[in-house]
């Protein structure tokens, strides 16, 4: 539900990109760990399931009622920033920052992801629009 | 176990026997002046005040920088750093990296060389100083450099300064909104040209070809576009020591006060060491260069060392940024690299106003999709939704304007505030001349005008008020053939003590509006072979 919701393969993403990310990192991986057990933990508390059981909205009302919408994220905040920080903005980096992500908002190499290189002379992204004429590849 | 200085990397932190020559400062100014000079066989020395920032973390640093939360990829800021401002705020810390290769590891690498104008503004206009070197003099090392930093870039450009050689890389291709721009810029009789970047566009030097990660500043993670590192590594190659984590407290000159002793650094565990040498070269970067020798003040040299004309920390300079920007009904296609492709020179060479100016067209303008979905207050759908809105067709410039120098612009330090040794820290005193104003209000109508042919709707403009600094710190201890008037000589020595050389922007007597790093690497491997011949 971070991710909008007509992307397919999204759980395969978590599994294989954003979660392979941060592998030799064993300390925010630790970071990782700790928010996501706390996180449950308030899911059961308030919704008597693990989180990852609930439906799609009542997770999205379980963020937006802590506050991890508006948190700061912070690696040694309050729970709620880091929710925010290990949670949510580790899976929007991994996928705004890939091209999974940067495509559906029109750049096929956003920004963290290799490859600008080859696209930046480009008039718009292959694959979707086709290449346009004359002022393309260049 | 080797006495580290408390930095915890069992690294021997102790001083050197006496070495042929002390580099104080591991930027492009220094790396180059120790390359040069191991390379020739002689002992050398680097004291850097910031860490080594190992090659195999920059994928995280990267991170850092693109996620909010995660603090400064170079770790600048905090008592090490400290600073005090008047007039102008100056962001000193935004301006400048501490630690091996200095403040190229942030750098962005657009490398052009000065214009002859630039070395005469006095004679020419009565403006500025004149420079005791021109641009013939220059040019040879101008070569040197582009090959050591590895530039490429394209021979496109009328509005360059005379060159025979092309340079040794091939120029990146103009960008897909470049190709927007230029349609505009005919039909008003403007030039577009490339831009020499820093930066690989094949493989050079060891070094990878650029990615397009689109991050260079602050941090590239492939390596493509150049740091000092390379050279830094290649005096260590050389037989060069470096010694990070080790800021100079003070250089101490012997009892006649004709030359240096000792340059007297710090390590983490408060410990003070004492590296000797038969020839020290400053190279801390512009404010640090006036720093390190106020702070060297002796009871022969009450005002700082070097400082017999007063004007060690005086006239201290920037380019100015001014830009506007705004959308087109269009695809722009922005943020895929983090450099600039193409620049307008056109101007800089006129007389109204005098002030060098220099235009840019920008590749990133507008926010990027990750950066923006990282600070949204929402997520999923209405994210999409918002960034969907946002990016695809922002375009912009940006440009430099010369700031001409001004003795009341300067450098001295705060008796009220110490750093992390106890030394007082840098006070800045900076402002805008009514001169430097107009002359950004002239870059403002050239853009305004060249968005407006394009059709762009302009939603912002830096203009006099909004604009800030490009981070190019200049002129704070001057070259001149007057030992009255200036502190060091056209080889960067200093006119006051015979073994001390002085390489950076800090020598600039005037800035032009280029960004500074290839005249510094010029005039660092200049003054290398001033040091080399004295010994
Ligand atoms: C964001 C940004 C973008 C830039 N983009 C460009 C660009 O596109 N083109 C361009 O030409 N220039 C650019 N610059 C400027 C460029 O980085 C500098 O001109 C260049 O790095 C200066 O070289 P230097 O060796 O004189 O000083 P620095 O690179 O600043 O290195 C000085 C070194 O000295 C060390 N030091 C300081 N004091 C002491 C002490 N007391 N003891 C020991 N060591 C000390 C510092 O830790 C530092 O490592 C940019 C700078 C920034 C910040
Ligand atoms: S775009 Fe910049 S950050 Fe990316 S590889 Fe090229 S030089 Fe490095």
């Amino acid at each position: 539900m971070l991710y909008p919701s007509d992307v397919d393969g999204r759980r395969e993403f978590v599994e294989t990109y954003a979660l392979g990310r941060t592998e030799d990192r064993p300390a925010y991986r630790d970071g990782v760990r700790e928010a996501a057990a706390q996180l449950d933990a308030v899911a059961r508390d308030w919704n008597g399931d693990s989180y990852a059981d609930l439906d799609a909205e009542t997770r999205d009302r379980i963020l937006r009622r802590l506050g991890v919408e508006t948190a700061e994220p912070d690696p040694e905040g309050p729970i709620t920033d880091r929710i925010r920080f290990y949670l949510v903005d580790d899976l929007l980096f991994a996928f705004y920052a890939s091209p999974v992500g940067g495509r559906l908002v029109g750049i096929e190499n956003p920004i963290g992801y290799p490859g600008g290189i080859e696209s930046y002379q480009r008039g718009s992204m292959p694959d979707r629009d086709g290449p346009r004429g004359g002022d393309g590849d260049g | 176990m080797a006495d580290d200085g408390g930095v915890g990397d069992g690294r021997d932190r102790t001083p050197s026997a006496r070495a042929d020559v002390c580099v104080v400062g591991s930027g492009p100014a220094g790396a180059l002046v120790a390359d040069r000079l191991a390379s020739a066989g002689k002992e050398v020395v680097v004291l850097e005040a910031g860490p080594r920032f190992e090659f195999d973390r920059r994928r995280e640093q990267q991170e850092r920088h693109i996620r909010p939360g995660m603090g400064d990829p170079w770790e600048m800021g905090g008592p090490r750093d400290d600073y005090t401002t008047a007039g102008k705020h100056y962001p000193l810390n935004a301006a400048r990296v501490k630690g091996v290769g200095g403040s190229t590891l942030h750098w962005q690498g657009m490398v052009m060389r000065l214009h002859e104008r630039d070395f005469e503004m006095e004679t020419r206009y009565g403006l500025g100083a004149d420079w005791p070197i021109d641009y013939e003099d220059l040019r040879p090392h101008y070569a040197e450099a582009e090959r050591e930093l590895g530039v490429a870039g394209a021979m496109d450009n009328p509005y360059a300064p005379p060159r025979e050689e092309p340079f040794p890389l091939s120029a990146f291709p103009p960008s897909y909104s470049d190709s927007l721009f230029a349609e505009a810029c005919e039909r008003l009789g403007i030039d577009m040209h490339s831009v020499p970047n820093a930066r690989n566009s094949e493989p050079y030097d060891g070094r990878a070809a650029c990615q397009g990660y689109g991050t260079c500043r602050p941090v590239c993670p492939s390596g493509a576009k150049y740091t000092a590192e390379s050279h830094v590594e290649k005096a260590v190659n050389a037989g060069a020591r470096v010694i990070d984590h080790a800021p100079v407290q003070r250089l101490e000159h012997d009892e006649s006060g004709d030359a240096v002793e000792a340059a007297v650094y710090a390590t983490p565990d408060g410990t003070e060491r004492r590296q000797s040498a038969r020839r020290f070269v400053v190279a801390c970067g512009g404010v640090e260069n006036a720093r390190l020798l106020l702070l060297s003040e002796s009871e022969r040299y009450p005002d700082g060392l070097a400082n017999s004309s007063g004007a060690v920390g005086r006239f201290f300079m920037d380019h100015l940024f001014a830009g506007a920007g705004g959308r087109l009904d269009e695809p722009t296609r922005q943020n895929h690299v983090g450099f600039i492709t193409s620049e307008c020179h056109q101007f800089y060479d006129d007389a109204d106003p005098i002030e060098g100016v220099k235009l840019e067209f920008l590749n990133y303008a507008g926010p990027s999709p990750v950066i923006e979905a990282l600070h949204a207050e929402t997520w999923g759908d209405e994210l999409l939704d918002r960034l969907l809105d946002s990016y695809g067709t922002h375009i912009a410039m940006g440009g430099l304007v010369e700031q001409l120098p001004d003795a009341e612009n300067r450098i001295t330090l705060d008796p009220e505030r110490e750093d992390d040794h106890g030394n007082p820290v840098p006070h800045i005193e900076w402002s805008l001349s009514e001169r430097t104003r107009a002359a950004i209000r002239r870059a403002n109508e050239v853009q305004h005008a060249i968005l407006e042919e394009l059709g762009a709707s302009i939603e912002w403009t830096v203009g006099p008020e909004a604009t800030g600094p490009a981070y190019h710190q200049m002129g704070t201890t001057r070259m001149g053939n007057d030992p009255a008037e200036s502190v060091v000589d056209a080889d960067c020595r200093t006119h006051d003590l015979s073994n001390l050389w002085v390489v950076g922007s800090s020598v600039f007597p005037t800035g032009g509006a280029m960004n500074p790093t290839l005249t510094i690497a010029a005039l660092s491997l200049r003054a290398a072979d001033s040091v080399a011949g004295s010994l």
